[in-house]
């Protein structure tokens, strides 16, 4: 095995990089949370990334979109993104998708993916996606930020409660939402060693568990989420 | 009796402060009561709809949601955290 994997191999073992390599990991949005989860995704040697996003690059979002740089304003984000990915590893394969996710897209954007990373703004998209989640069985690890909170939950369908459990209704939320750049770069990571755990079957993922970090006050909490019941989306698996 | 309340997202920006101490309330519809008292009609805005908590809106005692408690009316002990938060969708 390539030696770019040795100070990971102790802990995910060959077995476990093999996995990786053969595993296949959509990124939902390559903004602030996307960013960072897909660097570290390529970086761990996963071996088909697919990278979707519609938006191009502007200024206000070098604050927190680290793959894309002061030169790349006005590029696609899936173009910006896709150079540095595969100038960071060569192994893994890139496919950058430019479009918007939506009901009459998301089966074919997402069908045959291992698991799928949150990298949205908004609530209306994840709610898609996480019905796709929830019908096709796939892993999602949700993610989302506001100011210097960040929040995470993975869903594994059936095994514990999906998006549409924890909040049953989308209220009208603000466009504009404060967000310091270090914020979804903690979230982003975590939905990267989320993803790493699942493909590699090392350690535990935070299914029913909601992680809060509060940057603030530099603390995290875990909240356990039951799954609902009622919950249209989920209760028949 | 003081129970600690704990806001998340837009609540806290609202409030000025991630965590609060109240005391003598009952249940954590007294405690919600308390908080509109406190800070005013936007909060009821965010939290409220007529007398009922809004759906979008989660509200946990120590960590569960009172969906799966006695929702308002889940009864509170000394030293209890209720956290608030609306549902969290940047990225
Ligand atoms: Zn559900």
């Amino acid at each position: 095995m390539s030696e770019r994997y040795s100070r990971q191999i102790s802990i995910i073992g060959e077995e476990g990089q093999k996995k990786l390599r053969n595993s296949k990991v959509v990124v939902t949005g390559i903004g602030g949370l996307g960013s960072v989860a897909s660097y570290y995704l390529a970086a761990a040697g996963v071996g088909y990334l697919r990278i979707i996003d519609y938006d191009v690059v502007e200024i206000s979002n070098l604050n927190r979109q680290i793959l894309h740089w002061t030169n790349d304003i006005g590029r696609p984000k899936v173009e910006s993104a896709a150079m540095k990915l595969s100038l960071l590893n060569p192994e893994t394969r890139i496919d950058p998708i430019n479009e918007k996710i939506s009901e009459d897209n998301v089966d074919e954007l997402l069908k045959g993916m291992d698991v799928i990373i949150d990298g949205q703004d908004n609530l209306r998209t994840r709610m898609i996606i996480n019905e796709f989640a929830v019908r096709s069985c796939r892993p999602y690890v949700y993610g989302a930020v506001y100011g210097m909170e960040g929040f995470l939950m993975t869903i594994i369908p059936g095994a514990g409660p999906c998006l549409r459990c924890l909040y049953p209704y989308e209220p009208k939320i603000k466009d504009f939402i404060p967000v310091l750049g270090t914020t979804p770069g903690v979230i982003g990571c975590l939905e990267a060693t989320e993803a790493i755990k699942i493909i590699t079957g090392v350690g535990k993922p935070s299914v029913g568990r909601l992680i809060i970090y509060d940057g603030e006050n530099m603390s995290f909490h875990e909240v356990c989420i039951a799954r609902n019941s009622q919950c249209y989306v989920c209760k028949k698996i | 009796m003081k129970v600690k309340i704990e806001l998340f997202a837009t609540l806290r920006e609202m409030v000025g402060n991630s965590l609060l101490e109240i005391e003598n309330v009952e249940n954590v519809r007294e405690a919600v009561e308390a908080l509109i008292e406190m800070f005013g009609a936007r909060i009821k805005e965010i939290l409220m709809e007529g007398d009922e908590k809004k759906e979008s809106v989660k509200i946990l005692v120590n960590g569960k949601d009172i969906r799966d408690l006695a929702g308002l009316e889940t009864k509170l002990r000394n030293g209890d955290c209720i956290s608030i938060f609306p549902p969290v969708a940047g990225g």
